[in-house]
């Protein structure tokens, strides 16, 4: 007898499918249940799966009493006027969902955006952002890949919500970090079609489109498993029930409170910076003998190269691809943006007029789009606003932000962001320009060590035409202080400011004793190594052929 | 008391149309929750990574 597979099969189906549905049900009433309690979480390494997945933010965009808020490192750090502490037990009737990740940028926040879809149709969103990336020529891939998900990425590819338009230049952005992708192929080639742009790509995009929802749909059950499977891991220590407590709060007061709170903690520094960060990275983030190549604080460097960066960083194509899937997703945003820290970019030379680049362009990219914004350009010069030159909020700048969201949250209609925080004492204005110059930018190589000669090059990449004069030691004993002017075809080949930027030593007689001596070539006045140096030279008696001790020419031997 | 099931009455039974249906049925069903307790679990993790400032 035939055996009867296909009624057998079907109804496997069925029952599974029946089983699938009341699981994706049961999943959602305890993601419910619990949403309450776990919405003032701010470390995503407690809790994973809020950050990784949308199950969760979906579900708090259902929810009337809680106001999402995505961001980057400045939702992670621990405060105590943090608005996860602030509104945690609901004061005006709300707390918030803070999502954000050390080193999120616009494009991480988009595809999370995009994921939620259509539960964002008619909702509030607040939006979190500090000025760096915006002048940061590329997000350093390391910071994209810790924020991406697979399931953001699928949901952006095969979304409903978005016109195709935008998802291309979306996809053309995501492609520009390909190693995320190479375990999503479905993904990966969808985004490849979309970025393409030919009659045949959007034929191969349109077909694609009901296996990427399947996908969807099948990432979307993984992240309620995911979410069950994380609520059973911690039932013990969960619990569901959230304290509200009504009450007003005195804004004025306590903008005074956490300033005083904030000024206690950040004494030991000339720019407001707080005492931690700044006994863990001050002498580096102030002292200018360290601005050298391999010396210098990242942070440090891309301020100082703000004014040539900022117009051409990709966080500005990528704020403006998040402001138009806002607008197609049919959310109501709010953008909030700390300030620089007006008093330490003033120090590294950085003028107003460069700061202001920022604010400008971000008030005029979020106007186009009709999105309401807070740049707090007015506490530029506020020295306790922000914690540290990467303008992460203090205390102060906490209460300022939730102030903010508070009114944005109750607020019916929004005419003019800043009306938020008018009840707030205005900031002091832009810090004043500081009187230092601008800092140079040494490079240099010490090439050559011997028998006859010492040589190298040296340039202050910030005046190109000008030469630097180079210290010559033996041990800790000076031998000369020569300058690097000699003529090199390689170097100007190598744009290298003109090219004169070479420096010969002959070998002084005594060094020539047969013994070994340890060669150091720094910039004068600036202990400033360059690279390849120190290095050992070793020239027997015989050897003493040359090197009368003065400056000789040996430009062809060096290389840039 | 019932009697004892046999080797007769077994085969009796598994050569019934509904007991074959309702055991492939089984094996079928067995066959997708397989499925889904191995693939259920999807793999959303970021790779850890140095934050570098901003």
């Amino acid at each position: 007898m035939k055996a009867p597979h296909l009624a057998p099969a079907l109804a496997a189906v069925v029952i599974a499918a029946g089983a699938v549905g009341g699981g994706y049900l049961y999943a959602r009433s305890v993601e419910a249940r619990y949403l309450h309690a776990l919405a003032p979480v701010i470390a995503s390494s407690q809790f994973p799966v809020k950050f990784q997945g949308s199950a969760w933010q979906r579900a708090a965009f259902r929810e009337a009493d809680l106001l999402p808020l995505y961001g980057s490192s400045e939702l992670e750090l621990r405060n105590p006027y943090h608005a996860a502490n602030l509104f945690k037990d609901y004061p005006t009737g709300f707390t918030i969902f803070p999502v954000g990740k050390m080193g999120a940028g616009c494009l991480a926040i988009l595809q999370q955006l995009a994921a939620v879809g259509s539960d964002l149709r008619g909702k509030k969103v607040t939006i979190s952002m500090t000025p760096p990336p915006f002048f940061r020529g590329m997000m350093p891939k390391e910071n994209y890949q810790g924020n991406f998900s697979p399931l953001f990425a699928s949901a952006l590819a095969f979304s409903m919500d978005l016109d195709v338009p935008l998802k291309q230049r979306i996809a053309r952005r995501m492609l520009d970090y390909p190693k995320t992708l190479e375990n999503e192929p479905l993904t990966r080639f969808a985004l490849c079609r979309l970025a393409e742009d030919s009659p045949l790509a959007r034929a191969i995009y349109r077909a694609l489109v009901p296996l990427g929802q399947i996908q969807n749909l099948v990432f979307q059950l993984q992240d309620h498993w995911n979410a069950l499977v994380f609520i059973h891991s911690m039932a013990s220590d969960l619990v569901h029930d959230v304290r509200h407590e009504t009450g007003t709060l005195d804004w004025q007061a306590l903008a005074g409170e956490a300033e005083l709170s904030y000024r206690d903690t950040a004494y030991n520094n000339p720019f407001g910076i707080a005492k931690h960060v700044w006994e863990l990275d001050g002498s580096r983030l102030g002292r200018q003998t360290n601005a050298y190549p391999g010396g210098i604080f990242p942070l440090v460097m891309a301020i100082c190269e703000m004014p040539q960066t900022i117009s051409s960083a990709k966080e500005w194509t990528d704020l403006e691809l998040l402001l138009q899937t806002l607008q197609e997703l049919g959310a109501r945003p709010l953008i909030l943006s700390s300030p620089m820290k007006g008093v330490f970019y003033a120090y590294w030379a950085v003028p107003y007029q460069e700061r202001r680049l920022y604010y400008d362009r971000l008030e005029k990219l979020t106007g186009e789009h009709h999105v309401p914004t807070i740049d707090f350009a007015d506490h530029d010069g506020d020295a306790f606003f922000t914690l540290d030159a990467a303008s992460h909020m203090s205390s102060k700048g906490w209460i300022y932000y939730c102030k903010a969201l508070d009114a944005f949250y109750h607020a019916k209609e929004i005419d003019g962001a800043y009306a938020f925080v008018a009840d707030l004492p205005a900031g002091p204005g832009p810090a004043p320009d500081g009187p230092r110059k601008k800092i140079p930018h040494y490079e240099g190589f010490h090439d050559l060590n011997g028998p006859s000669a010492i040589a190298g090059w040296a340039w202050d990449r910030t005046r190109p035409d000008r030469s630097v004069p180079v210290d010559i030691y033996d041990g800790e004993e000076l031998l000369a202080t020569i300058a690097a002017d000699q003529f090199s075809e390689g170097l100007k080949k190598a744009k290298i400011g003109n090219g004169r930027h070479v420096f010969t030593y002959a070998v002084p007689e005594r060094l020539k004793d047969g013994r070994p001596h340890m060669i150091r070539v720094r910039i004068a006045g600036t202990g400033l190594d360059l690279k390849r140096t120190p290095r050992p030279l070793a020239v027997a008696s015989k050897d003493r052929s040359q090197g009368s001790g003065k400056s000789t020419r040996h430009a062809d031997r060096v290389s840039p | 008391m019932n009697p004892r099931p046999t080797l007769e009455h077994i085969s009796v039974l598994v050569s019934a149309p509904w007991v074959r249906t309702v055991a492939m049925t089984l094996y079928y069903l067995a066959i997708l929750l397989g499925l889904i307790l191995l693939y259920g679990q999807g793999d959303f993790s970021a790779p850890p990574f140095i934050y570098q400032g901003f």
